[in-house]
């Protein structure tokens, strides 16, 4: 900001008898605290929503795996490997999983635009709003007694966002969400990987 | 060289043993069937000698190995072949997918040996009779390689006519076959058919009806 006053003070074409420059940021500060605010709310969002959703995840497949243990004792009976068995629940769970984030492409981005656009009016909410007698308009007399020069510019108003999802972004969620899907797999196969044929068997009989 | 032995054999649940000392030689092209009250442990004997579980004591030898030594899982998949009193049928199947399981060979002609159609083969195998899922549990063990059948109360759920069929199934594939069979059963109708017929009282294993190629050691009681 020095740099660019000093850049304007450099000026010859403006007569800085009758001029003056000063330095008054509240707006931006106002926005930007604003923004900070949302980016803040929206990186607490996501944290809370990756950890529900493993969450949830983990308790239904833990549901799915219960309803698989006659299976999984039958399957080992039977002499299948318990890496095997457990290499066949991660083959259906990266199935789906792969279904499912080809289905959730076109309606991110959509859920995307729709909450950034309602986090930028809750965001413009908040910056200090413009009075006609901040606005400079033109072919207006700019003397001290009928302007106030502070702030000179209007605020600015960003009335929609059009949030793009780069291709990195969704490999790098998609990656996360398998790895999620893969680690609640395996815990949720624990339990009955951890018993022997005929104690799963005689347990459900 | 009998194909199966069990060498002083024990097991227990908490402090109640149920198993002790038992030794028996079982023979190939044999069937034999094990008799005793309830919960005097016939299914268990037999799950250790599927491999479902590990003794307390003792060993189980296949061909003269260790089981335990060869590996569980190995056992289960090469060289026994498991029926269930409770069918354990992979539900979301069809017959023919289930006895695919064990086997690479086509499983139509062993479903149809044993009196299911193509079509029922087909179908989903909640949707068979218990004496039909029955049937299915049983050439899924009949079309593995395993030279060693254990069935664990194969008539529990059947009426008489398909009881008997199934008894003469499993006897042909004792004496036809050339496999072992063991059978653990209530049924004196089952136990008459078979070469061997055990009693497993208070731990111990005792032949039942006298045959004196057996091969159980001791005279058929078991050894501490």
């Amino acid at each position: 900001m020095d740099a660019i006053i000093k850049s304007i003070q450099n000026n010859r074409a403006i007569n800085w008898d009758c001029f003056k420059i000063e330095f008054d940021n509240t707006s931006y500060q106002s926005a930007e605290n604003a923004l900070k605010g949302m980016d803040h709310s929206i990186r607490i969002m996501i944290v809370m929503i990756v950890l529900a959703g493993a969450a949830i995840l983990v308790l239904l497949l833990s549901i799915w795996a219960k309803f698989r243990v006659r299976e999984t004792g039958t399957m080992l009976a039977l002499g299948e490997s318990k890496g095997k068995i457990l290499a066949q629940r991660m083959m259906e769970i990266a199935l789906i999983a792969a279904l499912a984030f080809g289905l959730s492409c076109p309606v991110s981005s959509m859920a995307a635009n729709s909450v950034g656009n309602m986090l930028l009016a809750q965001a413009n909410e908040q910056i200090i709003p413009e009075s006609a007698s901040n606005t400079i308009q033109a072919g207006m007399p700019i003397t001290s007694d009928n302007f106030d020069l502070s702030p000179v510019f209007a605020t600015p108003n960003v009335e929609a966002l059009d949030v793009a999802i780069t291709n990195d972004i969704f490999a790098a969620i998609y990656g996360l969400g398998l790895l999620i899907a893969l680690l609640a797999v395996c815990a949720a196969s624990v339990p009955a990987m951890r018993m022997k044929p005929k104690e799963i068997l005689s347990k459900m009989d | 060289m009998p194909i199966l032995e069990i060498e002083h054999l024990g097991y227990a649940y908490g402090k109640h043993t149920v198993l002790q000392g038992i030794s028996v030689q079982l023979e190939q092209g044999k069937m034999y069937a094990i008799l005793g009250p309830s919960g005097c442990g016939k299914t268990t004997l037999l799950s250790l000698l599927g491999g479902l579980d590990d003794p307390a004591s003792g060993q189980i030898l296949y061909q003269g190995e260790d089981i335990a030594k060869t590996g569980l899982a190995n056992h289960r998949r090469s060289h026994v072949a498991f029926i269930f009193q409770g069918y354990n049928l992979i539900d979301y199947l069809t017959p023919m997918e289930n006895v695919a399981l064990t086997s690479k060979q086509p499983p139509l002609p062993i479903l149809e040996q044993l009196g299911l159609t193509a079509e029922e083969a087909r179908r989903n195998v909640l949707k068979l009779s218990g004496g039909q899922q029955q049937r299915v549990a049983i050439a899924r063990a009949l079309a593995s390689d395993a030279q060693v059948i254990l069935a664990d109360e194969p008539t529990g759920n059947l009426d008489e006519d398909t009881a008997a069929e199934i008894t003469s199934i499993l006897k042909d594939s004792a004496h036809q076959a050339g496999k072992c069979v063991v059978v653990v059963t209530h049924s004196n109708d089952l136990a008459k058919e078979a070469d061997v017929v055990f009693q497993l009282r208070k731990g111990q294993l005792q032949i039942s009806t006298s045959d004196t190629d057996s091969n159980t050691k001791s005279g058929g009681k078991s050894t501490k």
